[in-house]
């Protein structure tokens, strides 16, 4: 129970129409404070439903979800909303950055919102775009859209950073620098970390890796010796 | 198009239905509102027709001074076209209304076949005193009251009516009267409070006074159709007019000329028995005269005739006196010998009485003896006969018997009788013995006595001879006595004869003397007649002079002036004033349905671009798979243009029931005559739809065009997210930098999208300008009733009298009236005025001053001086109406008074009605005189009741109508109430607008930015501000808008305000600044409320969006 993540018994099932989906049978897993922790599965195992609870977008039905002492799997749709705006940063596949804002803006979007966020400012310089912030969006490539993408998480000085298959759509080399970014970030900043992927080629990289398959939790194990994102190759 | 694709728009509509009923809803309410206002007048018009058409309203109205008879009707009706000519009467009387006070109504006859009432409830009159009232003016509560002509009425008014009261027995409106107006009229207040429908039996006329005829035309009215058939007929009945009045005229020309003549023939014949009558008079006078003079010759005879009676007399009676002398002398020896005469009979009558008695003696013996003798013969006689009866008897026996013993007793009787019988005849000759001796002694006496008596009678003879010739003596003298006697009374006569002659003469003379004093008199007065006769005659002349005169001026009036007019349906104010007013809607639907038609226009190229672009990638599958281009976008201009034809037809039918309706019910305080009748025009139901497919289709066409020339490769790649740029506002870094980091966001976004801020501008602007248009309607009207009544004419009562007020009864005003402040004493007159053409008729009030009264001042409140000799003051509205301007000389005119010609030296603000002020100086100046002041404008005192001292006024005798201002105020202010249907109905509208505007725009922008919400949702925004994320924008929009809006209504509104022309009613076309600031509340209450709206579907988004692939 101390675990600062911990899942106990959750089950997801989805209901459309007369369809019934099952997309989490009795997951269990914990995460300690300060990992990088990577989520692999194979298509459909349940990875993005099992972080749409945890970043509270999504509830289970079954069972329990803690995130730092807290139940997350207990809070109302507002006390939801104020967890996410609180403790959470969420770095999504299509960066899904605001198009008419600058890159600065876009962080600002996020800090605007936060009781105590870093200086956005800042936070574009050490993903590395310091000299881009007036840029909009459709001026930057992928990979700049994605560290915006990430600076306006880490803005929010979260307790967790939820990153959805973050080099999904990004070609080889940019993906490798941005999960240094995340890997160097939430080193520096002592954040706990979640990186969902299918390419388990990654997983190296992690202080734990989690398996997921046809929603169940295949293995949870530490990586005593997690190594650099640079000396990975897939 | 296959069924895979029409399965795909049918599922395409049902998934999207929100956006489908937008496109749908803006094109109905643009083809609603299209349709519906342009309808409104057809509408109003065919209900019109219909109504005019069932009540027989004339096409022409007759009118002529002279006034018509029946036959003159009749000559109109066989003119070819007419279809039918009905005279009629008219006649304005006063009636004292409940409240006591003076209203004038107007009776006309009920025609058969023109003109007919419409009877709304009780029955149509039956009897000559029976009436139908005007349903404006009279209430169901009326029916069976009576209208009774009041006192104050003019003799000709009440000698016009064959009753003084009329009972109502129901209540109509006439196609005479279509709105509300019932007009003006010479008496009273000068204005007609409503009508009486009267039988003609009911009224006392001679002439009628107006014809009213049908045409033929058979078009519809208020087309033009129906105006060229009525020029084409019209001429055949002015011409028949002018023939009816002209024959009209001769005989009025004619009547007078006989009646001259008769005159002239008149005054020949007094003059002639004039001099006939002087001569008559002359030898009257000279008659009498000479029967004076003759009868004084008479009297002079007659007096001699007395004298020498007299003379006469005087002889006679001395004769007289001579006659009487002698008989006296004759009388003495007459008389002795009388003495004589009476002593010889005194002797003889002594002998006589000597004698009587022994005479007597003698007489008494004879008697005696002559009995004794009688009765011894008598004895004698009865026994003789005895004695011989028995003898005879027993003679018989002895003859006949034959018995013996008879025989022998007869024998025995014979022998006794005849012894009886010798015995008896010596007894006779033994009486006779005896008696003749006592005879002859008596003898001896008798013969002695008579000797006596002899000598005695022979004495007498004697004496009467005597007494015989004395007797002839006295006769004789007896006798001519007498004659002495009647010579004496002859002599009476004839004295008593000459007195009656000398009275006859006195009499005579004072006879004359009195003859000739009335002869004196009757000269005098005959003179006197003479002289007045004169006079009369030349009176007379005079008068016919005069009548002459009267005669060439009627003659030169009836020549110079026209005496025939034929007034078309143009003239009735009731027509004219319907067709004005749903000209009006009319015009007003020329540029509402504009907007409507804009904004669908917009939304649907949005909207469809929006989908276009959000299905470019199915668009791109399609294309791949072998779909031709056309076919694709078949499905969605199938997609729209379905929305654009239901559209079409809800909004159709929708907007020619629902507009029509409305204005109709709004109307009907001014009309309402009928039930309006919906029309359903094709033609605009064919524009519409093609309005509606060409905006609706269209922009689909348009919006699809640009998306289907991609190679299908392209549109399966997500659409290149729009570039941000950078916005003008940024470089205004103090606007810029005030704002907050989300409002950036919000004017950045807004900027984004140029199409959507047009639409936007529009439909919201449209929508503020619609409320504002509807609010300043609202503002210029309400303001003008309190403009009007608390700032220009500001007196309290408004008076008229009976007659002018001269200073004797202005004197006589002050003191009975209490609780009065001020009075001004004023001239009031309706006169036409002609400028630039046209010619309108005007109040005028002539005053000295009205200060307190009435304040003159323009528009923008500068005071405008009281007008000075020749000067004029006109009202706004009048001197824009007829182009007139301050400097510009302008001529009032009025039939009846005359002609000023006055220079208009200032124009004023004023809202109801128009007047022209005038000093009185110019009437002295230009009539030589002042004419009646019979009105009065009246303030009451401070603290005092309004009515109270209103009652007072009504009550002062020389009162016909007092006119609170207070009262008028609140009857202008709740017939212009009705114009806060129009308001509302105007809001509404707009609010339609603003909704389906803000809706659609609303909803692109959400499904649009889907996942940009759902992001910011995962970012922890609250719902509250992720809503204001995006209805900030609308927001913002709604207020740039709202201020486009504003600018955008006060011209609309000052438009739809020149649409809008009430005669008798100025507007003071002006928006209050609250009613802008109410407009742009009322569009952000609906901008409001269709955030409420959405908010549910923001809410609705799923955060999972945000994690999907861009499509």
């Amino acid at each position: 129970m101390s675990s600062y993540v911990c899942f106990q018994d959750v089950g997801k099932k989805y209901v459309t129409g007369t369809v019934e989906t099952q997309a989490l049978h009795q997951v269990n897993l914990t995460i300690e404070k300060g990992e990088l922790c990577v989520i692999a599965g194979p298509s459909g195992a349940g990875k993005t439903t099992l972080l749409n609870i945890l970043g509270g977008m999504d509830t289970l039905t079954t069972g329990h979800v803690f995130l730092d002492g807290q139940e997350i799997s207990a809070m109302n749709a507002k006390q939801l909303t104020l967890y996410r705006r609180r403790e959470i940063g969420f770095v999504f596949q299509f960066y899904n950055l605001v198009s008419n804002l600058t890159a600065l803006e876009n962080v600002k979007l996020a800090s605007a919102i936060c009781p105590n966020p870093l200086d956005a400012q800042k936070v574009m310089e050490q993903v590395g775009l310091g000299e881009r912030i007036k840029n909009y969006p459709s001026q930057l490539s992928g990979g700049e859209q994605q560290r915006v993408a990430i600076a306006r998480a880490i803005a929010k000085n979260p307790k967790l950073l939820l990153c959805d298959e973050p080099t999904g759509a990004l070609d080889y080399n940019t993906g490798k620098a941005i999960l240094k970014l995340l890997q160097d970030t939430g080193r520096r900043e002592g954040m706990t970390v979640i990186i969902i992927t299918h390419n388990t080629a990654i997983t190296p990289m992690a202080d734990r890796v989690i398996y997921l398959k046809n929603g169940e939790v295949v293995s949870n194990e530490i990586n005593e010796h997690p190594v650099p994102v640079e000396t990975i190759e897939w | 198009m296959n069924r895979w694709m029409w399965k795909s728009t049918l599922r395409e509509i049902r998934a999207s239905l929100g956006r489908y009923m937008a496109i749908l809803a803006i094109i109905a309410l643009g083809v609603g509102f299209f349709c519906g206002l342009k309808v409104v007048r057809e509408a109003m018009l065919l209900t019109g027709d219909e109504y005019l058409e069932k009540q027989a309203f004339y096409d022409e109205q007759l009118y002529s001074p002279l006034g018509f008879s029946a036959e003159d009707a009749e000559a109109i009706e066989d003119v070819s076209g007419v279809v039918a000519a009905d005279a009629a009467y008219s006649e304005d009387f006063i009636i004292t209304n409940q409240e006591g006070n003076d209203v004038v109504m107007k009776a006309l006859s009920i025609t058969d076949d023109v003109n007919l009432p419409n009877v709304i409830a009780g029955r149509m009159p039956e009897k000559a005193n029976e009436c139908l009232g005007d349903r404006r003016y009279f209430t169901e509560e009326d029916i069976g009251s009576t209208v009774l002509l009041a006192d104050t009425n003019a003799e000709e008014t009440l000698d016009a009516f064959a009753y003084e009261e009329y009972t109502v027995v129901g209540l109509a409106d006439s196609p005479l009267y279509l709105n509300f107006e019932r007009g003006s009229t010479s008496i009273g207040s000068g204005q007609v409070a409503g009508f009486v429908l009267i039988s003609e039996d009911g009224f006392n006329k001679e002439r009628y006074d107006d014809i009213y005829v049908r045409l033929d035309t058979g078009e519809t009215a208020y087309s033009e159709d129906y105006d060229e058939a009525e020029a084409a007929l019209v001429g055949g009945v002015e011409a028949a007019l002018e023939e009816r009045v002209d024959l009209r005229r001769d005989e009025i020309l004619k009547e007078y000329e006989d009646g001259i003549e008769e005159a002239r023939q008149e005054l020949e014949d007094g003059r002639a028995e004039y001099e006939k009558g002087k001569k008559e008079a002359e030898q009257e006078l000279s008659d009498a005269l000479k029967q004076i003079t003759d009868g004084e010759a008479e009297l002079e005879e007659a007096r001699t005739q007395i004298a020498d009676g007299e003379a006469a007399l005087a002889e006679a009676e001395a004769q007289i006196e001579d006659g009487e002398a002698a008989i006296e002398e004759a009388r003495g020896p007459l008389e002795e010998g009388q003495a004589q005469l009476d002593d010889g009979y005194a002797q003889l009558d002594a002998a006589q009485a000597e004698l009587d008695p022994q005479a007597e003696e003698v007489r008494a013996q004879r008697e005696l003896f002559d009995q004794e003798k009688a009765a011894a013969y008598e004895q004698l006689d009865a026994a003789e006969a005895e004695y011989t009866a028995m003898y005879e008897q027993a003679m018989e026996v002895l003859k006949t018997s034959e018995d013996w013993e008879e025989r022998l007793e007869a024998l025995y009787d014979l022998v006794v009788s005849k012894q009886a019988l010798e015995e008896i005849e010596t007894q006779r000759a033994q009486a006779d013995e005896q008696f003749d001796a006592a005879e002859a002694e008596l003898i001896g006496y008798e013969t002695q006595i008579a000797d006596a008596q002899a000598e005695i009678d022979a004495g007498r003879a004697e004496l009467d001879e005597k007494a015989a010739q004395l007797a002839a003596g006295l006769e004789e003298l007896e006798a001519k006595e007498q004659e002495l006697a009647a010579g004496r009374a002859e002599i009476e006569t004839r004295r008593a004869e000459l007195e009656s002659g000398r009275q006859e003469l006195a009499q005579g003379e004072q006879e004359l003397a009195d003859a000739r004093e009335q002869y004196e008199e009757g000269k005098e007065e005959s003179e006197e007649k003479l002289a007045e006769a004169k006079a009369k005659l030349e009176e007379g002349e005079a008068e016919f002079a005069k009548a002459e005169d009267d005669y060439n001026t009627l003659k030169d009036e009836l020549t110079a002036h026209d005496l025939s007019y034929v007034m078309d349906r143009e003239t009735n104010t009731g027509y004219v004033c319907f067709d004005n007013d749903t000209a009006i809607v009319d015009g007003i639907a020329n540029v509402f349905p504009i907007f409507f038609f804009l904004v669908a226009i917009l939304v649907c190229m949005t909207t469809m671009t929006r989908m276009i672009d959000e299905q470019r990638t199915q668009i791109g599958v399609l294309k791949a798979l072998g779909y031709s281009r056309e076919s694709i976008l078949s499905k969605y201009l199938i997609y729209a243009g379905s929305a654009a034809v239901l559209g079409s037809v809800i909004g159709f039918f929708a907007g020619s029931l629902a507009f029509p309706w409305v204005i109709w019910e709004t109307y009907g305080i001014m009309y309402g005559f009928a039930d309006l009748m919906f029309v359903f025009n094709p033609v605009l139901a064919l524009i519409s739809l093609a309005a509606a497919l060409l905006c609706s289709v269209g922009a689909t066409w348009i919006s699809g065009r640009t998306e289907f020339v991609n190679v299908p490769a392209q549109l399966m790649r997500p659409k290149s997210p729009k570039a941000g740029k950078r916005i003008f506002l940024e470089r205004i870094p103090w606007i810029w930098g005030k704002l907050s980091f989300l409002q950036k966001v919000s004017v950045r976004n807004i900027v984004r999208y140029k199409k959507r801020v047009v639409m936007m501008i529009m439909g919201i602007g449209g929508c503020t300008a619609l409320v504002l248009t509807g609010f300043g309607i609202k503002d210029s009207i309400q303001n003008i009733v309190s403009f009007q009544y608390d700032e220009i004419t500001t007196y309290d009562y408004s008076v008229a009298f009976t007659e002018g007020m001269d200073a004797d009864d202005i004197e006589n005003f002050d003191q009975e009236i209490s609780g009065v402040d001020g009075r001004v004493f004023v001239y009031t007159g309706t006169y036409d005025v002609t400028a630039n053409g046209s010619t309108k008729s005007i109040s005028l009030i002539g005053a000295d001053s009205l200060t307190g009264f009435v304040d003159l001042h323009t528009r923008a409140g500068e005071p405008v001086a009281f007008p000075r000799d020749g000067e004029v003051v006109l009202t706004q509205k009048f001197a824009d109406t007829l182009g007139i301007k301050t400097g510009d000389t302008a001529t009032f005119s009025n039939t009846d008074s005359g002609t000023l010609s006055l220079k208009v030296s200032g124009i004023c603000e004023n809202y109801v009605y128009s007047y022209a002020y005038v000093n009185l100086d110019s009437f002295e100046t230009q009539w030589g005189e002042i004419p009646a002041l019979k009105g009065a404008f009246v303030n009451a005192a401070e603290g005092q009741d309004i009515h109270n001292v209103g009652a007072n006024l009504a009550n002062y005798d020389k009162t016909i109508s007092v006119m609170v201002s207070d009262d008028m105020k609140t009857r202008f202010a709740s017939m212009l109430q009705s114009l806060d249907y129009v308001v509302l109905f105007v809001i509404a509208c707009a609010g339609a607008l603003a909704f389906v505007v803000l809706y659609n725009l609303t909803n692109i922008n959400i499904t649009e930015r889907m996942r940009e919400i759902a992001t910011i949702k995962v970012l922890g925004f609250y719902p509250k501000e992720c809503a204001s994320y995006i209805f900030r924008e609308n927001y913002m929009l709604t207020f740039v808008s709202g201020l486009v809006g504003l600018v955008l209504g006060k011209f609309l509104h000052a438009f739809v305000m020149s649409q809008i022309q009430i005669d008798a009613v100025a507007f003071d076309v002006r928006v209050e600044p609250l009613s802008y600031l109410l407009a742009l509340v009322i569009t952000f209450v609906f901008a409001l409320i269709v955030s409420r709206a959405m908010r549910v579907k923001i809410n609705r988004i799923n955060m999972a969006e945000s994690l999907k692939s861009i499509e």
